[in-house]
């Protein structure tokens, strides 16, 4: 179950990190733990790196370091202009998607109760 | 914090650096990349994570899926760096071990030797996809995929190879094709230098400061031992010896003429230092 549930996060990684983004400037922990906070936990927590450097090569977002006191710097990434549109765009397509799924699953549900009033299926 | 999950952090970051600048990666991005798993990694173990949670189950997987994104596109310069550097190093080498066995200025040169650069330079190009696995390290590794275990094996395949090519042709194909004589051992060591110090400007992966100091110091300790292998190899002229006297005083020569063409090459500006110079 958890890991039929990461990998759907993967399929959408990219938008969630948008997302978090979209709300402040966050560094890369900090992203795992805000994701497992709202219930996404992922299988490898370094997977989110591949997508961060994707989505900066893209100039969706941007990193940039910042002293920390703890110890050395701390990379941190930031929604860029483009980044903001992408993700309204994207965030249109996932409603779509999702609702086009929940209908999906809506259906099948409902085929199930029938298949269980059907007279032949006693 | 114990520390040995310490030291395995260290491994893991210490592996993936050698994993990314064997990739090619820009080294301002290794560094930036590195400073990021640091930091997830101690954060992670501190929270009471397992380390296979944030790298996942296969270390080098993992190290080129973040590797993949932060590539550099070869231009076609930079290919032809990469494929002439190394060949007229080993072409340079192999030159210098002839000419320090047969103990001449001028040598002829039959189809065996052709063979042998038909053989090494294809084995060559394999070599890097080699070294980019050889540097996972992972202490799960279980002993007989050990790094050292494999190059020795495979280097002690291809000597083999060589040999029993070698040996062939000499016995089928004796003809002489040509002689080398020394000037063009100087043309070659020539274009070898200006080439390999062409690559190492162009080399994204290059640290972008250097450690003048330590440098000199590794160039002085090398020139020393060019110098004593070479002692060695005058002092046993016994034909028994001088194979082996030959290839280690030209290994010596090439190291430390790599190091001295290193240490001559200037450092290029990179992003950073040009913004921090302002």
């Amino acid at each position: 179950m958890e890991k039929h549930r990461s990998q759907l996060l993967k399929g959408v990684l990219d938008m969630c990190l948008l997302a978090l983004l979209g709300k402040e400037p966050c560094y890369g922990y900090e992203m795992v733990q805000k994701l497992a906070a709202s219930g996404l936990n992922l299988v490898s927590e370094g997977s989110i790196y591949p997508v961060l450097s994707r989505l900066q090569q893209q100039g969706l977002i941007e990193g940039y370091l910042v002293p920390s006191a703890e110890g050395p710097s701390r990379k941190y990434y930031r929604l860029l202009p483009a980044g903001e549109q992408q993700l309204a765009l994207w965030a249109g397509e996932w409603a779509d998607f999702a609702q086009a799924v929940s209908l999906l699953l809506k259906g099948s549900s409902d085929d199930i109760d029938l298949r269980g009033h059907d007279p032949r299926n006693r | 914090m114990t520390s040995t999950s310490a030291a395995t952090i260290r491994e893991i970051v210490d592996a993936c650096e050698t994993y990314w600048v064997l990739s090619g990666i820009p080294r301002t991005q290794i560094n930036d990349m590195l400073l990021e798993l640091d930091h997830h990694l101690h954060a992670a173990v501190r929270d009471g994570k397992p380390i296979n949670q944030v790298i996942g189950d296969d270390l080098q997987a993992f190290a080129a899926a973040w590797a993949e994104p932060n590539r550099v596109a070869d231009g076609c310069r930079r290919a032809l760096l990469a494929w002439g550097s190394p060949g007229l190093g080993l072409l340079l080498y192999l030159v210098l071990v002839r000419h320090l066995r047969e103990r001449a200025f001028a040598f002829e040169v039959g189809w065996a030797d052709i063979a042998t650069l038909a053989i090494l330079l294809p084995l060559g190009s394999a070599a890097l996809p080699m070294l980019r696995s050889s540097a996972m390290l992972a202490p799960r590794r279980s002993w007989w995929r050990h790094p050292w275990l494999l190059l020795t094996t495979q280097w002690l395949l291809v000597v083999a190879l060589l040999v029993a090519v070698g040996l062939a042709l000499r016995i089928f194909a004796p003809a002489v094709i040509f002689v080398w004589s020394w000037p063009l051992t100087l043309l070659l060591l020539i274009a070898a230098s200006i080439t390999t110090s062409s690559f190492i400007r162009d080399d994204v992966t290059r640290p972008e400061v250097a450690d003048r100091r330590f440098d000199a110091r590794l160039l002085l300790a090398l020139g020393g031992a060019s110098l004593a292998t070479l002692g060695l190899w005058a002092a046993l002229p016994d034909p028994r010896w001088v194979l082996a006297t030959a290839f280690l005083a030209a290994s010596c020569l090439i190291t430390f003429w790599l190091q001295l063409v290193d240490w001559a090459t200037p450092h290029k500006p990179t992003r950073n230092r040009l913004l921090a110079e302002g």
